[in-house]
């Protein structure tokens, strides 16, 4: 797991208090398209976005990673370091979408729930 | 549009967190002089001489005045609410029509004021409070979100939409009473004095929303406002050579418009995103469409952005809609105690 920063570790509390919606709406600005949206179209906008690259995440937190078991361990229990590892994984994979972002809705909804544990 | 008010006088409800008893209070404009009563020590169920001698150590002119009252809209009509806004109503020559909701046994009331000088062509509102009446009335009137006080809010938006579109000689916006619910106008005082602003700080935010109509028009809208890639896309735009600075959103009834200065922040819009997601998450309570548009004009400060706002119901004199400033980052940093201190 990587040592995270002040900064990394505040954007990652910040992230875990938003609404899983909301967090949908922070997706569509790392599209760089210049189109504009209503909030609640851009969290719709948002919730494609993820969607579409979620059989990537399954791949890699349930497969690869084999997210089930490893919810169990007890180090990774606290969610700030459960998205930390989560985002590890899903780096580089997720056509420049924001890693933590991404992980946090992960945990949002629930290793459970997204590997079907 | 007419001429300010000269004298404000405000009703605030208590809070569990700003003292439990109501707070009339009055601020002459031109004097800068405060006055404040808090109704501690008042008989609650005979309110008003302590309220009539209030105006009286005012000793002034009460033909030209604003009242502003942060309560909730539905009002027992035991409370001394109820009480305290009759008597203002009484001493200010205004009306005051209420409606019954039985809910569970108990009767609320909902309250309406406006101006004494609608004699004529008054809207018939009955229909209005008739419907509103075939409702049920929550036990907790406080939470802005349930849906009777949705109901409640959107029916008294058209009420006043309707007075605020009637064109009279008379200045019919600044004799109505200005409601504006307690949770609003604290968000309101939080965005300007921090997260817990005391007394005084409450009443300057209410001083704010009441001189200047856009600003209550703002609070009170129903319009969905610029999502945070809007705001993103518009300093974005601003840059490019011959880009336009103005950016302006739609509702049916009013206009949010943004102005990128050239003091505006060009830096990290990549965190406009997420802080404008976080203040949607901290004013969740006050309502979605209400906690947008406080995340907005939080981003609009933070990142020297100007904010305005219209209604398309509102007319000047010449049957104009004003547009006028509710946020300025340049005014906010030459006074940033722009709100007076008492």
């Amino acid at each position: 797991m990587n040592h995270l920063t002040p900064e990394e570790r505040q954007e990652i509390q910040d992230l875990l208090s938003l609404d899983e919606s909301l967090l949908y709406s922070l997706l569509p600005y790392h599209l760089h398209d210049g189109t504009q949206y209503s909030p609640q179209g851009q969290i719709e906008v948002g919730r494609k976005i993820f969607a579409e690259i979620k059989p990537t995440i399954h791949r890699r937190v349930c497969k690869d990673w084999n997210g089930c078991e490893k919810i169990k361990n007890e180090q990774i229990q606290d969610n700030v370091a459960l998205v930390t590892s989560i985002a590890d994984l899903i780096a580089g994979s997720c056509g420049g979408m924001p890693a933590f972002t991404l992980a946090t809705i992960v945990v949002k909804i629930g290793i459970k729930q997204i590997c079907n544990c | 549009m007419n001429s300010l008010p000269k004298i404000i006088i405000g009703l605030r409800y208590p809070s569990e967190t700003h003292g439990k008893t109501p707070i009339l209070w009055a601020y002459n404009e031109q004097t800068g002089n405060y006055s404040i009563e808090n109704l501690l020590h008042l008989n609650y169920s005979i309110p008003e001489p302590s309220i009539l001698e209030f105006f009286d150590r005012l000793n002034t002119d009460l033909s030209n005045v604003q009242v502003i009252a942060s309560i909730p809209f539905l009002i027992k009509e035991d409370s001394h609410y109820y009480r305290i806004l009759a008597s203002l109503c009484f001493k200010l020559t205004c009306r005051f029509m209420t409606s019954s909701i039985e809910h569970n046994g108990v009767n609320y009331h909902i309250g309406i004021g406006y101006g004494s000088k609608i004699q004529n062509d008054e809207p018939n509102i009955s229909d209005i409070l008739k419907e509103l009446t075939e409702l049920n009335a929550p036990r907790n009137f406080q939470r802005i979100n349930h849906p009777m006080l949705v109901a409640v809010r959107k029916t008294l938006q058209l009420v006043f939409g309707y007075f605020f579109s009637w064109k009279s000689p008379s200045n019919i916006m600044f004799s109505d009473i200005m409601y504006i619910d307690p949770g609003l106008s604290e968000a309101y005082a939080r965005f300007l004095y921090g997260n817990q602003p005391n007394r005084d700080y409450l009443v300057q935010a209410l001083v704010k929303i009441a001189l200047n109509p856009n600003l209550f028009i703002y609070l009170r809208s129903e319009g969905v406002v610029q999502s945070s890639q809007d705001i993103v896309e518009a300093i974005l735009c601003s840059q490019k050579p011959g880009g336009t600075k103005n950016f302006s959103v739609y509702s049916a009834t009013e206009r949010y418009g943004l102005t990128i200065l050239d003091t505006t922040r060009r830096d990290k819009l990549d965190k406009i995103p997420i802080k404008y997601a976080l203040n949607v998450q901290s004013c969740k309570d006050l309502g979605e469409n209400n906690a947008i548009k406080f995340a907005l004009l939080h981003i609009c400060k933070e990142w020297k952005i100007k904010l305005s706002c219209f209604s398309l119901r509102v007319f000047d004199d010449k049957g104009v809609c004003e547009e006028k400033t509710i946020y300025d980052p340049d005014e906010q940093q030459s006074n940033p105690h722009s709100a007076g201190v008492f």
